[in-house]
């Protein structure tokens, strides 16, 4: 199958065009270099998120005005896309995978009759049809995914598809049209309190962070100790340590907590699952010690120590606590 | 207040896997584990509490596969759902996202549920792709990435997890769709009285077959394993030796 047009959903916040936008490009470039992509953004008043994506890539937009609409809200995306979706002929559609896409994306694909596949990290083609790779397996296994539909939806993994500013290019065309919101079952109620990561994660050059694999949360008290035994260090966690009470949730690190980049990560008893590495994969130093030599995280880290953490950590500590620095 | 789980059995991806000969499944034999998909017994535990706070609830959960998920059914059931319901493949390959939704929403549609569950995502597939789905094809308001939930008046109150540890509200009226996000309500382990009720409890069973099938939108053509993004160097010797090049490679480095 030959894809002569690619759309993209825009994500923007308060005026501001999110990154992931941006590496949507990238990725319709590898699916297709010569398709003509156009781009969209829905919004209250869309026209100078439009006007800027327009310039800054060189790329097509339609601004849908949506008076009235606060932030995105799934009924709205899906009663306004499909027809704007089909009027382009797009044949491929491209969605961040984040919590604004992958929450779309399904009911796209079935508004439009298409695949839907999810947390894309690359494409190719092979014997003339479309193949989307994506981790699996909480990042044991890459499957590869062929879509058997005429279209296909499909959100892109941030941080999968390199896009470089094209420097000095002719601005985009933008086209601008006013729909109205339908009737929604569902509300806007404003955000939640955040949970805002705690800053000594930012400020620490080492971060010894603590997953599952320490069992029980008394075992917290090792990595705590490690920590006191190296200066300028923080203890963070992956989400089950925090679900689980062990630290609070503003000590959580990846995609759903805070992004670090220490000069050295110590991963102990993490798998090193996709969401956890967006928070950690651009440190300086990985270390990584589980007791899986088959763990994910070992295809993340610099050094790798295939130990029962509950066992080394000890170790580790006499070691390091027993010299002067 | 009637509430419908999905829950999906997946393989126990904490042991070795292997691929099949097929090199586009999983290698699977008489000894290979399985177990409920984490994010399932969330939404599981999510029901549960939901029912203690609004009184009148019944929660049911439903799975869909070969014979082998009746375990994760009763499973549930041994944390305390009501009732089971078996969507049985013939095959025991997984079907692609659209094909399971439509199956569940095709027996939910024949039942009034008030609200239907699903996890934030597979383990296995992590497509995320099913909940949604399923709120396509019944027409229902869906959130995903659900924290917390409440009921108030006639909707049900969410909040829905953003990225960075930001959070949004949302009112949806019922019959509404969640995939639900893991969180500090932990799942509660079975109970053996439940476990004994379980064992015994009939589940109701239907072919999917019966439910009349869409064609496969999507194919899983291979499977291989993750490249590694950095050369990782794996130490050898006894704990002691590690820790000591460990704290060595940390000085060199001049880390700190
Ligand atoms: C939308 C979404 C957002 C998410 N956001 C985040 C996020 O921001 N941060 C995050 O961390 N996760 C996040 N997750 C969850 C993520 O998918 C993983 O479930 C989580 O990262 C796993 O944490 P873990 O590695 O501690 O636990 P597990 O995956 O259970 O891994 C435990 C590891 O410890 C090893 N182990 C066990 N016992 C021992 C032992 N005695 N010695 C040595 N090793 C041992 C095991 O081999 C295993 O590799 C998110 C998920 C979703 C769906
Ligand atoms: N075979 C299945 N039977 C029942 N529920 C399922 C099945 N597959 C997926 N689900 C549900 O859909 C959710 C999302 O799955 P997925 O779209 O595969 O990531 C899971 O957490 C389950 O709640």
């Amino acid at each position: 199958m030959s894809v002569d047009k690619i759309a993209l959903i825009i994500e923007h916040e308060a005026g501001a065009i999110r990154p992931i936008s941006y590496e949507l490009i990238a990725a319709a470039r590898a699916i297709a270099n010569d398709a003509a992509i156009t781009a969209i953004v829905l919004g209250d008043d869309p026209a100078g998120v439009a006007e800027r994506f327009a310039t800054v890539t060189g790329v097509a937009v339609i601004a849908v005005a949506i008076p009235g609409l606060p932030t995105y809200l799934a009924e709205v995306y899906l009663a306004a896309l499909p027809p704007l979706l089909d009027e382009i002929g797009a044949r491929v559609v491209c969605l961040g995978h984040t919590p604004q896409g992958w929450d779309c994306a399904p009911g796209l694909a079935v508004a439009l009759d298409a695949a839907c596949i999810t947390a894309v990290e690359g494409v190719a083609s092979e014997s003339g049809r479309l193949v989307f790779r994506k981790t699996t397996h909480n990042g044991k296994i890459v499957s590869h995914i062929a879509a058997c539909t005429e279209r296909v939806v499909l959100t892109v993994l941030p941080g999968s598809f390199g896009w470089r500013s094209p420097g000095e290019v002719v601005a985009g065309k933008v086209t601008t049209r006013t729909v109205n919101a339908p009737p929604c079952a569902t509300r806007h109620l404003g955000p939640a309190p955040a949970e805002e990561a705690d800053r000594g994660l930012a400020a620490a050059e080492v971060i010894i962070a603590a997953g599952r694999g320490l069992g029980k949360r008394e075992n917290l008290s090792l990595v705590q100790r490690l920590s006191a035994a190296i200066p300028k260090s923080a203890v963070a966690g992956s989400r089950p340590v925090c679900d689980a009470g062990w630290l609070p949730y503003n000590r959580q690190v990846g995609q759903t907590g805070a992004v670090v980049r220490p000069k050295v990560y110590l991963a102990c008893g993490i798998s090193g699952a996709a969401q956890h590495a967006y928070g950690m994969k651009d440190s300086g130093f990985i270390v990584a010690i589980n007791h899986d030599p088959h763990a994910p995280i070992f295809r993340l880290a610099d050094v790798g120590i295939v130990e029962d953490v509950v066992e080394f950590l000890p170790a580790l500590i006499a070691e390091i606590a027993g010299r002067k620095w | 207040m009637d509430i419908l789980v999905c829950v999906k059995q997946i393989v126990a991806l904490e042991t070795p896997l292997r691929l099949a000969a097929s090199g586009a499944a999983l290698a699977v034999d008489e000894r290979t584990e399985y177990r409920l998909n984490e994010f399932d017994e969330y939404a599981v535990e999510a029901a549960l509490r939901l029912r203690e706070t609004a009184g009148e609830a019944h929660v049911e959960v439903v799975s869909l596969g070969p014979p082998r998920v009746i375990v994760a059914i009763r499973r549930a059931l041994g944390m305390g759902a009501d009732r089971g319901i078996h969507l049985v493949t013939s095959t025991a390959d997984d079907l692609d996202p659209f094909a399971v939704a439509h199956a569940i929403a095709a027996y939910a549609r024949t039942r009034r549920y008030d609200l239907i569950l699903t996890g934030v995502q597979s383990e296995d597939a992590m497509q995320g792709a099913v909940g949604p789905l399923i709120a396509a094809r019944l027409g229902r308001p869906c959130a995903t990435g659900v924290l917390a939930m409440q009921l108030v008046g006639g909707e049900i109150e969410v909040v829905r997890e953003l990225e960075a540890g930001r959070r949004e509200r949302l009112a949806l009226s019922l019959p509404a769709v969640l995939t639900m996000q893991t969180g500090p309500d932990q799942p509660r382990y079975p109970s053996l009285s439940n476990m004994l009720r379980a064992n015994r409890s009939e589940l109701e069973t239907i072919a999917i077959e019966t439910l009349d099938s869409p064609p496969a939108r999507q194919v899983v053509t291979r499977l291989t394993y993750p490249l590694p993004t950095r050369e990782c160097l794996m130490l050898e010797g006894s704990a002691a030796d590690k820790a000591r090049r460990l704290r060595r490679m940390l000085v060199e480095r001049n880390v700190w």
